[in-house]
């Protein structure tokens, strides 16, 4: 079966190009909204180049992942072509940014109001505001995933376990690579006692001696870690 | 008017004969979605074996390419079966296992450029002649151009799954801070040990995670092989039991081989 054929909806130019458009463009506008108010737990300044960083995070992570998706959608079910996993991903990435959007204005507040951190030692309620966004982001994300794998199933007549497969292979790519474009771009956001951060620290290692992101999380959860260099 | 009038009958003539109703429609029963149905838009259906045209197209089509090489188990399953376009399909999937390999081996941060390519294909045709000649042996006659079909399944998959990790390589490589090794490194033992030019120090490098994907694509490829031969029925000579379970004694040679040939490229120390 040709796989042009099982790629989902109309076959226009100009219905192709409305699939990939408009979800990139909310990516775009509601990443930068929730990566703004993320950032004003630091500074106006760091909420403000979050307005850039946060969409090139996600769509750095999409083009990064777009050939392994491909590939590993082909592996799980043939019926997923380039357009079909494209619009699929694209849309994805859309609903997460509009779920996180929606949650921005609770993040600001939070943001602004928390006890600010004033030193290394003395964090604060900074810990506080950081597991809330990752408890909102894993919400976020789930709720996306759950419904995706749900709408994929109807649209590509799968069974339901075929398409959680497919998203959640699609899901483990998008973390392992967009931890390490994270870990590049970063920060995102920070205690407000580090004084005029980077735009991007880029390749410079953690302060622990972590030299990327795998690094950084080996170090956190493993026990026998090496000190500081 | 009639004469003979019956009270029953219509003055405008007989009655037409009464059939009687149509029993009402029942839905079909619900069709029972199969294994072996995986991947088909219309479940339950004969699959096509791939056929020459298609494989052609696919040399110059890399999503036609991964489609037909990862994505087509039960179709490849019945080019086993039939023997329709098994050349053609073997000289494919060894473009594949070749040309495929090359851009992972090209951003990788292990061996040259071809040390991937040459790893995946040149395992695989290592052991290709033991396959061939105990599968004779043992009285599964497997015509030649069915066994290194067979055989080349492993690295014409994974050769398409490193093609797809090569830019998560590349930027992970890219990405990691460079801290160069210690000059003096030692062993729990005291003996210096050799520190290579280029490397980076630390826990997780990429040279790791690339080994670790290198892996992944591997062993998906072992799977593929795995359901192109669950694929055919028993009759089938690919699909038998004694086939899979020499295919099963097979693997760890090739494991072993892969091992061995990846310490000589310089991929796995």
């Amino acid at each position: 079966m040709d796989a042009r054929v099982a790629s989902g909806p109309a076959g226009t130019r100009r219905a192709y190009l409305r699939e990939l458009l408009i979800p990139l463009a909310v990516v775009v506008v509601a990443s930068a909204t929730y990566g703004f108010s993320a950032g004003l737990v630091h500074s106006v300044r760091l909420a403000t180049w979050n307005l850039a960083k946060m969409p090139l995070l996600i769509l750095s992570t999409c083009a990064l992942c777009a050939l392994a998706w491909f590939a590993t959608a082909q592996f799980v079910t043939r019926a997923l072509g380039l357009r079909a996993v494209a619009a699929l991903s694209l849309s994805t990435f859309a609903e997460l940014s509009m779920l996180l959007a929606s949650l921005s204005p609770v993040c600001a507040y939070l943001a602004l109001t928390i006890e600010r951190p004033v030193s290394a030692a003395q964090l604060n309620e900074y810990p506080l505001f950081l597991w809330l966004n990752v408890l909102f982001i894993a919400t976020s994300g789930s709720v996306v995933l759950v419904r995706g794998a749900l709408r994929l199933a109807r649209a590509h007549a799968l069974s339901r376990r075929r398409a959680s497969a497919v998203l959640l292979i699609w899901l483990a790519l998008a973390l392992f690579v967009g931890g390490q474009c994270a870990w590049y771009m970063r920060p995102f956001f920070g205690p407000a006692h580090i004084v005029d951060p980077p735009f991007m620290e880029r390749t410079n290692p953690h302060v622990d001696g972590s030299t990327n992101f795998y690094e950084a999380v080996w170090r956190a959860v493993s026990p026998r870690v090496r000190g500081p260099r | 008017m009639s004469d003979s009038h019956d009270p029953g009958a219509s003055d405008l003539g007989p009655e037409p004969d009464e059939t009687p109703p149509l029993p009402a429609q029942q839905p079909p029963p619900p069709r029972k979605v199969t294994a072996r149905s995986f991947g088909d838009s219309t479940p339950g259906a004969a699959p096509e074996p791939l056929a020459v045209s298609e494989l052609i197209q696919a040399t110059w089509r890399p999503d036609l390419l991964a489609a037909h090489v990862l994505g087509s188990p039960e179709r490849i399953a019945r080019n086993l079966a039939d023997g329709r376009g098994i050349a053609v399909l073997a000289l494919v999937l060894f473009g594949a296992s070749v040309a495929a390999a090359l851009p992972f081996g090209g951003v990788a941060p292990v061996g040259d450029w071809w040390s991937v390519a040459a790893l995946f294909a040149g395992s695989v045709l290592i052991c290709l002649p033991c396959l061939y000649a105990f599968l004779q042996f043992t009285g599964l006659k497997l015509t030649f151009d069915r066994t290194v079909t067979i055989a080349l399944l492993i690295p014409a998959t994974a050769g398409l799954l490193s093609l797809a990790f090569a830019p998560i390589v590349w930027f992970i490589d890219a990405t990691t801070a460079r801290v160069p090794y210690p000059t003096e490194l030692v062993d729990a033992a005291g003996n210096a040990l050799v520190v290579r030019a280029g490397e980076t120090a630390g826990d997780v490098t990429p040279v790791a995670l690339a080994r670790v994907l290198l892996g992944l694509a591997l062993l998906l490829g072992v799977v593929q092989l795995g359901r192109v031969t669950f694929k055919g029925s028993s009759g089938d000579t690919y699909a038998r039991t004694g086939t899979r379970f020499l295919l099963l004694l097979w693997l760890p040679l090739l494991l072993f081989i892969v091992r061995r040939m990846s310490s000589q490229l310089g991929i796995w120390e």
